[in-house]
């Protein structure tokens, strides 16, 4: 089947999730990930999966979908990726996000954990910091004092 | 993958080396906001940390402008830009809502309006008050002060001031040149020790007052143009060391050094005093990695230096001139030609300082 004539075609790999999912992608896709490239490295065997182990199928078949896009030197201009990142981020909920800043984190790819700390900032920003907790679940655990003293070290701050 | 509840809490599980990252990226108006969310977010904003990793990344330019912006006389205002800012065809820089913040800080020593900003450093400002002798070095943001005097040392005299910290030990400090017919000595200030200690002497370099510092690099840079070149000051090992200039590059009456673009660059004129060179150091240390990125029009006795870059092409500068005062232009850098810019339609304000940034004392 395969013939030496696709020798020079970008090998294939085999990454498993945490959850047993195979997913057959192109090294060039892979070595994206800088702990893969250097998992390779170690390997003696290509053909047998690479285990990703703290990342689900779900979450990688998504990690999968961004290196692709991030591999291929087709006629992208670098205005239209930007514009794939953003929709691709803004489809994403904030479950989802967390899972893919920890699958970036750990597989070391260093574009797509720019996207999401970048797509978090965003959610920050223009909020107050009521509606941040809110919006992130986050507790408040200052005592009134404790916030009043905060709020007056720069009062204007919270004014216009 | 560990699984997490998270409809606690996004950041609850999120390292903290990430929330690192995520908070880096705001404009200072958030960072105010997210002090307020919760301790934890409270002790990263106010770290060393933060703030060292905050003004590495660089997202933003942020400046500082005095002014008339209200019905308040003294008003400061902070601009948080970057690439995405503009400006219109009238010179109005558009500013979003969430990227500036307006206010008026209460210094130690009143009116604020007779203050000249000397140099900052990783978000604190040394500050000099026209019509007294001690120096303030606050941080306006956290409204946190501190005064540091002079102790003057006759019959020598001040002739330069600067303000650094070394990024290992975290320590703020003060450096000074003195000057006596004779010789220059060189003394530095820890913050907080509030005693000068000398460092060096005699073969100290020779600066003007006009010239300004750049803190780059853990050291602060500036240009003599006795001896042509740029002095840099170290804050870890204190001492002075020299920045090679190109080699075909004449004396400057007027150079002066920044940063831009995370590059440390170097602001010339031609030959016959119509035209400002920008040369920027790509990579630093490197002698023969300065190149002539922008070259600008100008007028006689007026410097340029290049802010950022915005998303047009277009350059947004600083403006001085020694009869006006410091102000914004914008430059087209295809023709040379420049226009000055509006804040809130305002034309008349000062320009205090670039790459502002804050951390606490």
């Amino acid at each position: 089947m395969a013939s030496t004539s696709t020798s020079t075609l970008s090998r294939k790999l085999i990454l498993k999730s945490s959850d047993g999912e195979k997913f057959e992608v192109d090294e060039n896709v892979a070595m994206q990930s800088q702990t893969i490239k250097h998992m390779i490295e170690d390997l003696d065997d290509i053909n047998s999966p690479i285990p990703v182990s703290i990342v689900t199928g779900t979450i990688l078949s998504k990690v999968i979908e961004y290196c692709k896009k991030h591999a291929t030197e087709d006629s992208d201009s670098d205005e239209q990726l930007k514009q794939w990142d953003k929709e691709y981020a803004n489809n994403m909920d904030l479950n989802t996000l967390y899972y893919l800043l920890l699958a970036a984190n750990y597989m070391e790819i260093k574009g797509l954990l720019e996207l999401i700390t970048q797509c978090v900032a965003d959610m920050i920003k223009g909020k107050s910091p009521e509606e941040i907790r809110a919006h992130f679940n986050i507790k408040n655990d200052f005592t009134p004092q404790e916030e009043a003293n905060i709020r007056n070290e720069n009062p204007w701050a919270f004014e216009n | 993958m560990k699984k997490v509840e998270l409809n606690q809490s996004f950041f609850e599980v999120v390292p903290t080396s990430i929330i690192l990252e995520i908070l880096s990226r705001l404009p200072i108006k958030a960072c105010l906001s997210c002090k307020l969310v919760c301790k934890d977010w409270y002790r990263i904003i106010v770290s060393f940390e933060y703030a060292t990793l905050r003004s590495s990344l660089r997202f933003y330019v942020t400046i500082l402008l005095h002014g008339t912006f209200s019905k308040g006389e003294n008003d400061f205002l902070l601009l948080d830009l970057d690439d995405s800012s503009k400006i219109g065809h009238m010179g109005d820089l558009n500013v979003s809502v969430d990227a500036m913040i307006k206010f008026q800080p209460e210094l130690i020593i009143n009116p604020p309006h007779k203050v000249r900003v000397i140099n900052e450093c990783n978000g604190l400002i040394c500050l000099k008050p026209k019509a007294h002798r001690p120096y303030i070095i606050c941080n306006l943001l956290t409204g946190q002060q501190v005064i540091v005097e002079q102790f003057p040392r006759p019959p020598c005299t001040v002739v330069v001031y600067g303000l650094g910290c070394c990024l290992v030990s975290h320590q703020f400090k003060l450096v000074r040149l003195l000057k006596t017919e004779q010789s220059c000595v060189v003394e530095i200030q820890t913050l907080g020790t509030n005693e000068w200690r000398i460092i060096g002497g005699d073969n100290a370099p020779q600066f003007h007052l006009s010239e300004s510092w750049a803190f780059f690099n853990e050291s602060l840079h500036r240009y003599s143009y006795v001896d042509n070149c740029i002095w840099s000051f170290h804050f870890g090992n204190e001492q002075f060391s020299q920045v090679s200039l190109p080699d075909d590059m004449n004396a400057q009456r007027f150079g002066e050094v920044g940063v831009f673009d995370s590059c440390l660059y170097f602001t010339s004129a031609s030959q016959d005093h119509r035209e400002c060179e920008i040369w920027v150091m790509k990579v630093y240390g490197d002698k023969g990695s300065w190149v002539k990125q922008f070259v600008f029009l100008k007028e006689f006795y007026s410097h340029y230096m290049p802010i950022l870059q915005l998303g047009d092409g277009k350059i947004l500068m600083s403006y001085c001139n020694v009869g006006i005062g410091h102000g914004l232009r914008v430059c087209d850098v295809e023709s040379g030609r420049y226009r000055r810019v509006r804040v809130l339609e305002i034309s008349d304000f000062e320009l205090l300082l670039c790459n502002a940034k804050f951390s606490k004392l």
